[in-house]
């Protein structure tokens, strides 16, 4: 079967995947710093050599990844200068003590965020036919699939020795800083249409439907596995998506998982 | 759309990585060509993956009989079944075979 014919793009169209590989740089720089540092801290607790050697990976996997990004961006057009790097410090609520603090940012960075990157990338990844944007997913999203099972490492590590249905008030404090809101934004819809989506762009509806998935399919039930209560979480993602199907907002830990 | 697979990759994945299996980074190239065996994983972080009924893998020879290229006896732990643990082709570090998105050639089919 012949594969459908790559649409040409506009100058302003290509001037939107220049941008979203930009961005996409940008949080890769900021990816690369964080996973440093928490890289380092597990090497000072003296966590099992797998986890750390996951994370000392991340970090030379980002900056590859810095490369690839901004590569593409500029060959689609970008000329500014290179975003700097999105914030990298770390996170999570100052009452806690560090250990937990340390916790918190794993399951947020890598459990929370990772998973959902690396969810878009799969979708990407089904929908991209431009060889250049297909070829820099693929290639990223390996990597991004090891740095969430990181954070689910890391978390089954200290379940397996602590308790840590603590987590479960603070996980719609994670969704919020790891800016699911934008998600449900309704933009200029510039990126709507078959045009970008072989290119790798997500349109509105696609980026709805792959967040409620992750939700539905990895998130709520990884934390619910490891003895993390999502009833808040579950709440809170009901009011912040009212249309999604209520079967799965209410689902608790599913009986295969 | 559907995530089942994701989180087999990175949940299931994880909570085995945590709890043992390919708990060790993969010997340097130069050693495993050398046919060195990577330092040899504690049995008892193998235990809740592992067939107790299973006879050791060291007296049946792993999947290492039908293989020549490389001496899975020495590169590989466990086994012979999809939990044996040999480097990762992609990740560079041990990890169990059903857990390799390319399976390390030593890993049963």
């Amino acid at each position: 079967m012949r594969a459908p014919e790559l649409p040409d793009l506009s100058s302003a169209e290509r001037g939107l995947v220049a941008a979203t590989w930009a961005f996409r740089a940008s949080a890769e720089r900021s990816a690369e710093l964080r996973f440093q540092r928490l890289h380092d801290r597990l090497v000072a607790d003296e966590i099992p050599t797998a986890i750390v050697a996951l994370a000392e990976r991340a970090v030379s996997d980002e900056a590859r990844h810095i490369g690839l990004c901004d590569s593409l961006a500029r060959e689609y057009g970008w000329t500014a200068e290179t975003p700097p790097p999105t914030p990298y410090h770390p996170i999570g609520p100052s009452a806690l003590d560090t250990s937990d603090r340390f916790l918190y940012e794993m399951v947020a960075f890598c459990c929370v965020t990772e998973s959902v990157n690396a969810a878009m990338l799969l979708a990407v990844r089904e929908r991209v036919t431009a060889p250049d944007v297909r070829e820099t997913v693929v290639a990223i999203l390996r990597d991004e699939v090891q740095h969430s099972k990181l954070g689910w490492a890391y978390l089954a590590h200290t379940a397996a020795a602590t308790d840590v249905a603590w987590l479960g008030e603070w996980i719609p404090r994670m969704l919020h800083g790891a800016g699911v809101e934008e998600v449900f934004v309704v933009d200029d819809g510039r990126r709507e249409g078959a045009r970008l989506a072989a290119y790798g762009e997500l349109s509105l509806s696609d980026r709805i439907a792959i967040f409620r998935g992750v939700m539905r399919d990895v998130v709520l039930p990884g934390l619910e596995r490891a003895g993390v209560p999502c009833t808040e979480a579950r709440a809170w993602l009901g009011r912040l998506d009212p249309d999604a199907p209520q079967s799965w907002i209410s689902q608790e830990r599913m009986p295969n998982k | 759309m559907n995530f089942d697979r994701l989180f087999s990759a990175v949940v299931v994945g994880g909570a085995v990585l945590a709890s043992g299996c390919g708990p060790k980074q993969a010997a340097p190239a130069v050693e495993q060509a050398a046919g060195v065996a990577p330092e040899a994983t504690p049995a008892a972080t193998r235990s809740d993956t592992a067939d107790p009924a299973e006879p050791a893998p060291e007296a049946t020879g792993g999947a290492g009989e039908s293989k020549t290229k490389v001496d899975c006896d020495a590169v590989c732990s466990g086994g012979p079944d999809r939990d044996m643990v040999c480097p990762d082709p992609d990740q560079g570090i041990e990890n169990c075979c059903w857990l390799m998105a390319t399976p390390h050639e030593c890993c049963p089919d």
